[in-house]
């Protein structure tokens, strides 16, 4: 009765509290208009939210936050069915069947299939995330320090190597960022370390200003130099109707075992830190074309191929929260960018989180079916207006985006210093996209690298410099020299086979 | 222009990681641990990319950020605007310079009439006076100039 107690008084609590739920009801849109302008994305989307769920209780922006990264590309297939243009990268797969039905008339059909899809997907994700939860505990609790600042260097490893062409860049960035959380006073001397005697570096560098500054400052820059509507969409927009939109939820309940199938990968997928959302969309749309009947009838407008993909899009969310809430290794850059807003919400992600955090863990996993949920009917509603969004002027937006960075940099610890920060890292940051060095694995490395610090002191404190050779530590740097491995030997296949394109 | 940009990014990751191990070797041992342990394999990597660069072809093609199309800003000014949205911000605070400087990129930036510039700075003032100040509660920077001077 307690583990059913735990497990559903937060869902009870969620649905009873009207706050809550208007929270999730205001996230869901916004999660969606994120989603549904190509080039702005979840990562924007939290980054943007931060100023405005600052000061709010740590359960109620947790839940806000992750309802709106939920259903983000719920909102990206729209341009995907509707244009052709991917509103965040993970929705490019949906593309190959959802823009074959639009242009032969059936958008309508494609938009339902993707909404069911990703209604379903999504709570499938969360469930998968319940599911796990009695496995993970122990695995978790067996963790030393030592393994704890291997894990560290493992995730760094992980997201360098998927977030960007160039491992080097990759993991000097998360280095670069492990350095800049070592800013402010040594836990173990009280020294100052690189504060250059200011005061307001002496408790670290603001995670917020931060994140707003490597990421915020640099989209906008490049947005303001690109110039033009965010997208360069091409025709009309597609004409569909309602009846269109049910016949296409209807289309993922006549194929459960796809839906279901794809769902599980998806989540599995998202488990694995650092593998992606473009991985989960296009390693399920894969599985579809290999396990259905007819599968030359893919890439011609096949709804089931609208359905692989969108099903893994949402349920990836679900499965990347385990090791990013137990572990502090985010799941995807996207949890990346979640961390660090949780971090300034209160939350710590750790192994701790087992032992007294079950309750938010709970609130999250409800939250996120929730979210996914209630997306249908208010995607139903607002659909049409999503797909106008795609003409939206980037330059109309850039200095509304610049004012929140700055507030959010300066409500972060409410000192005017951080938006200097804001503009420092901002420059780096543009330099940084600019010229292909990865950005995620820098907040993974703000975020790792106290704990990084705190677990080798204790390590070394411990086992002494042989820390290393425990059990469990070697299994993690296997996993780091396997990582490294598998890097080179991708890389050495992709340089021989030739690039594979999807005429659409 | 791309080739020089490229490797002074790389060259800036390296200084970084320079300047902070130089200044590590100054601190305590306990202290000096991490950014050493850090720093160092950080410089390794970074070199390694500075070679890397430099052995990379000439003809290498341009990154996409390179060019300056449609209706879009130069680099410089869209730095330029950049630091007009700091000066702004950080001199006259938020309620101030913020609707002010919107309005102005709108206007300048964007090319728009002076109407839509006003209506921008209209709406920016209200959501930060109406959501922050209002709603939150929350007190915003009032500026270094305006602070001064009140």
């Amino acid at each position: 009765m307690t583990g059913l107690d735990a497990m559903f008084g937060p869902l009870f609590h969620i649905l009873t509290s009207p706050y809550l739920m208007g929270l999730i009801l205001l996230a869901i849109p916004l999660g969606m208009f994120f989603g549904a302008v190509p080039g702005l994305g979840g990562k924007l989307a939290i980054v943007l939210m931060i100023p405005f769920v600052f000061g709010m209780e740590a359960l109620a922006g947790a839940v806000f936050l992750l309802a709106m990264h939920a259903v983000v590309h719920t909102g990206g297939s729209v341009p995907s069915i509707l244009f052709g243009v991917p509103g965040t990268g993970p929705d490019a797969a949906t593309i190959v069947d959802g823009y074959p039905m639009a242009q032969r008339g059936e958008a309508g059909r494609a938009l339902g299939a993707s909404l069911g899809a990703s209604g379903v997907g999504g709570v499938i994700g969360a469930l998968f995330l319940a599911a796990m939860l009695p496995v993970l505990k122990p695995v978790v609790l067996a963790f030393s320090p030592a393994e704890f600042f291997l894990l560290a260097l493992f995730g760094i490893t992980f997201i360098a190597m998927l977030s960007g062409r160039s491992l080097i860049k990759g993991i000097a960035v998360g280095f670069l960022g492990l350095m800049v959380s070592l800013v402010g006073l040594d836990p173990h001397t009280g020294s100052q370390r690189f504060t250059f005697d200011q005061l307001w570096l002496w408790d670290g560098v603001s995670v917020v200003a931060a994140v707003l500054g490597i990421f915020a400052i640099p989209e906008m820059m490049a947005l303001g130099v690109k110039g033009g509507s965010i997208a360069k969409a091409k025709g009309t927009a597609a004409r569909y109707d309602f009846a269109q939109v049910l016949q296409g939820i209807g289309d993922v309940f006549r194929n459960p075992w796809l839906t279901v199938r794809t769902s599980i990968i998806g989540a599995v997928i998202g488990a694995i830190p650092g593998l992606g959302g473009d991985a989960a969309s296009w390693l399920c749309y894969g599985h579809a074309v290999q396990t259905c009947k007819n599968p030359e009838n893919f890439g011609k407008g096949d709804v089931r191929g609208v359905i692989a993909p969108e099903t893994a899009n949402n349920s990836k969310e679900g499965g990347s929260l385990l090791p990013t809430l137990f572990f502090g290794v985010p799941g995807s850059s996207g949890m990346a960018i979640l961390i660090g807003a949780f971090v300034m919400l209160g939350i710590q992600p750790g192994p701790h989180i087992a032992l007294t955090g079950m309750d938010l863990v709970w609130s999250l996993i409800w939250a996120l079916a929730l979210a996914n949920l209630l997306s249908i009917p208010i995607f139903l509603l607002m659909a049409p207006t999503f797909s106008l969004l795609v003409y939206v002027r980037g330059a109309l937006l850039i200095p509304f985006v610049l004012v929140l960075a700055f507030l959010g940099a300066y409500l972060s610890e409410s000192a005017w210093q951080n938006m200097l920060l804001l503009i420092g890292l901002g420059v780096l940051g543009y330099y940084l996209k600019k010229y292909g060095w990865p950005r995620p694995p820098f907040v993974i490395g703000l975020v790792l690298g106290l704990i990084a610090e705190d677990s080798i002191h204790k390590a070394l404190a411990i086992w002494g410099p042989t820390f290393f050779l425990r059990p469990l530590s070697l299994v993690l740097i296997a996993l780091i020299i396997l990582t490294i491995v598998a890097y080179i030997w991708r890389q050495h296949k992709t340089r021989d086979k030739p690039a594979v394109h999807y005429d659409v | 222009m791309t080739f020089n940009g490229r490797i002074a990014t790389s060259l800036v990751m390296l200084g970084l990681f320079v300047g902070a191990c130089v200044l590590a070797l100054g601190l305590p041992s306990k202290a000096a641990f991490m950014p050493l342990l850090i720093g160092i394999p950080g410089v390794i990597l970074c070199t390694w990319q500075v070679i890397l660069d430099l052995r990379r072809a000439p003809d290498a093609p341009a990154d996409p950020g390179d060019e300056e199309t449609e209706d879009g800003q130069t680099e410089a000014a869209a730095f330029l605007w950049l630091g007009l949205f700091s000066i702004a911000l950080i001199g006259f605070g938020f309620i101030v310079g913020g609707p002010l400087i919107v309005a102005a990129f709108v206007r300048f930036s964007s090319g728009e009439g002076w109407r839509n510039a006003v209506f921008a700075g209209a709406g920016t003032l209200a959501v930060l006076y109406g959501v922050f100040i209002w709603l939150l509660e929350l007190p915003l920077f009032p500026g270094l100039v305006l602070r001064a001077l009140i």
